[in-house]
């Protein structure tokens, strides 16, 4: 557990984000057609960064809910903190397993698209359409 | 303050591993196939605006595939054999309109049926070979069964999967490998086939040449706790490889996509270098598609983080396993897991896996699939998979249920959206959630006219620390149709 609990020096600046993680994580993830009506892809900044999302993330976390992984869609990060996940592998003490992805595999453009994906999926919320069935 | 610090982390450490973040576990009690009551409440599903659904056959066990004949008659198979070793006749069954079953034929202890094709008054039907190797079986109307082909090697994890008739007059069908990657180990042992069969094991569909990377585990199969044998891939149990050994080749061999002519013939090779190819299906452009299983965490070599994946199918292609995941190599640090990094178990690669159409859940076991084809259901050309569900702790280790869904993917970007999964809190199966909607969707398929979508519902099967636990009598299959424009 000490060892555990040797922090780097840069995984220090994150600790503020264990509350809010707990905070938030027992909001429901789910954002999918079926349960909140379809999400509005209107920018094409949005369409790409759905394709990187399914590239990249959606296998362990389908469509921002828990799978491998755990749920995005409850966990309010900022896009400062999106793109160092997405780059870095190393998370709180080094806990989790997700790799860190390389420019090569998700450009910084590409990176940027992905970023307001997620936001957006975040954000989405139930349509009348659903709501009235 | 170091003290201070200390507590805050661990605090909150706890709140989250206790709280709503949940590793999910072993469920469902003792292991027992007993029949079990399941409530069916149809809103307790979840659609897109329009769509509704409906039970229409309920009572089934373990049901896996589903055809229609040229009247639009329903036909179902029920699998007989079943993970958590569970062995009963496969049946095919005809749905009548009022919900019950009329028998069209049964099989013996060799399930597991798979799935059923229908095509000019003639059932074909995938017969997985768990004891006595897989077929494919040719069923007339009235219940007379001969041997499309036999012989194929599913005695191990993977069984010969439901196939698919093309325009061509060829049936293709799948047939699933031995081990989750390569290397016979003592996960098999568990499964409960290595007992049966410890000579068995993966065979490549070419000549390959292995790096000789061996696995010490200890032996299963023996009385002495010492006891430890070393396995090579491609080789029995407890026989070790070498550096530049050369594999033959053989058809049939594992995790391949085969065709064979309707009316028989030799078995043809299209593709290989799939773990479990176990759902086909054509595009309305006539593109081949195949869901591709994905490594589980377990055994001798196990893989992490390594999505199902939907497949074009390209004629003589492979398509990377036990070596690649997805299209990626597994020596990579993005697959490694704390005990056993997946180096290569191949000296030379058979060629260079293509991209895939999707990356679907890890552990999702995305199964079953089909194409719309009109306008009248919506989303034409969009593949339709059955998420049968997660079987971890066995598989792996996930933070929440995987599948128990179906899903929509436009196979020209990769985009995969919900289309009919539990209304609840979060995603899961409905014997975990409480409610009537979905349990382990298998297999799904439009009717003939293409307005309707059937889903085959294999029905409740917990994971319980002894094992997958299938109970009996619990299989639906619900009708998905377009009711209002969207």
């Amino acid at each position: 557990m000490k060892q555990l609990l040797k922090l780097p020096r840069n995984a220090r600046q994150w600790l503020w984000l264990l509350p809010v993680l707990v905070l938030s994580s027992c909001g429901s993830a789910r954002r999918s057609e079926p349960i909140l009506g379809p999400m509005k892809v209107q920018t094409q900044q949005l369409e790409n960064g759905r394709v990187v999302f399914m590239q990249h993330c959606q296998r362990c976390h389908p469509l921002g809910e828990a799978g491998l992984g755990p749920s995005l869609n409850n966990i309010p990060l900022p896009g400062a903190a999106l793109r160092f996940r997405v780059r870095s592998k190393a998370f709180f003490l080094g806990i989790g397993r997700m790799p860190s992805f390389k420019k090569h595999e998700i450009s910084p453009d590409q990176l940027d698209e992905l970023v307001v994906y997620m936001k957006a999926l975040r954000r989405h919320k139930r349509t009348e359409a659903v709501a009235s069935q | 303050m170091k003290i201070l610090l200390r507590f805050y982390i661990v605090a909150l450490l706890l709140l989250l591993c206790s709280g709503c973040y949940k590793i999910k576990g072993s469920y469902g009690g003792p292991k027992n196939f007993n029949p079990q009551m399941r409530p069916l409440q149809p809103l307790d599903v979840a659609l897109p605006a329009g769509y509704t659904i409906e039970p229409i056959a309920s009572g089934l066990t373990y049901p896996t595939g589903i055809t229609f004949d040229e009247q639009g008659t329903v036909y179902v198979t029920e699998s007989g054999y079943a993970y958590g070793e569970v062995w009963l006749p496969p049946k095919l069954l005809r749905l009548n309109p009022d919900g019950t079953t009329t028998q069209i034929a049964a099989g013996d202890k060799n399930g597991p049926w798979t799935g059923t094709a229908y095509h000019d008054g003639f059932f074909y039907v995938s017969e997985g070979g768990q004891l006595e190797g897989g077929r494919i079986l040719k069923i007339s109307r009235t219940g007379q069964i001969t041997r499309l082909v036999e012989g194929l090697p599913s005695y191990g994890d993977h069984h010969t999967d439901a196939p698919v008739i093309g325009k061509d007059g060829y049936l293709y069908f799948g047939q699933g490998t031995a081990t989750n990657s390569g290397v016979v180990g003592t996960d098999n042992y568990h499964y409960g086939w290595l007992k049966r069969n410890p000579t068995f094991h993966d065979i490549p569909c070419q000549d390959i040449v292995l790096t000789g990377q061996n696995f010490t585990t200890y032996n299963p199969l023996t009385e002495d706790d010492k006891d430890e044998v070393t396995t090579g891939a491609y080789l029995p149990f407890g026989t070790p490889s070498t550096p530049n050994q050369t594999i033959k080749g053989a058809i049939p061999c594992s995790g391949a996509i085969f065709r064979v002519p309707l009316q028989g013939g030799p078995l043809e090779l299209v593709a290989w270098g799939l773990r479990n190819p176990y759902g086909l299906s054509f595009s309305p452009n006539g593109q081949l598609y195949v869901t591709d299983n994905g490594y589980d965490t377990r055994g001798s070599r196990p893989g992490y983080g390594t999505g199902d994946v939907l497949w074009a199918v390209q004629s003589g292609k492979w398509y990377g396993w036990p070596d690649f995941a997805s299209g990626q190599p597994m020596a990579s640090d993005d697959y490694k897991t704390p005990h056993d990094d997946p180096k290569f178990l191949l000296a030379q690669h058979p060629g260079t896996p293509p991209k895939p159409a999707a990356i679907l859940g890890v552990h999702s076991s995305s199964n079953g699939l089909d194409f719309s084809r009109t306008a009248t259901f919506g989303h034409v050309g969009e593949a339709f998979i059955a998420q049968f569900g997660d079987m971890t702790p066995e598989v792996g280790h996930t933070y929440g249920p995987v599948g128990f869904k179906v899903v929509r993917v436009n196979p020209a970007t990769g985009v995969i959206e919900d289309f009919a999964v539990n209304k609840s809190k979060t995603n899961g199966p409905a014997s975990i959630m409480k409610n009537g909607g979905l349990e382990r969707p298998i297999a799904v398929k439009f009717n003939p006219e293409g307005t309707a979508l059937y889903v085959v519902d294999f029905g409740i099967m917990p994971m319980t620390e002894q094992g997958p636990a299938p109970k009996q009598q619990t299989g639906v299959v619900w009708k998905i149709t377009k009711t209002a424009a969207r």
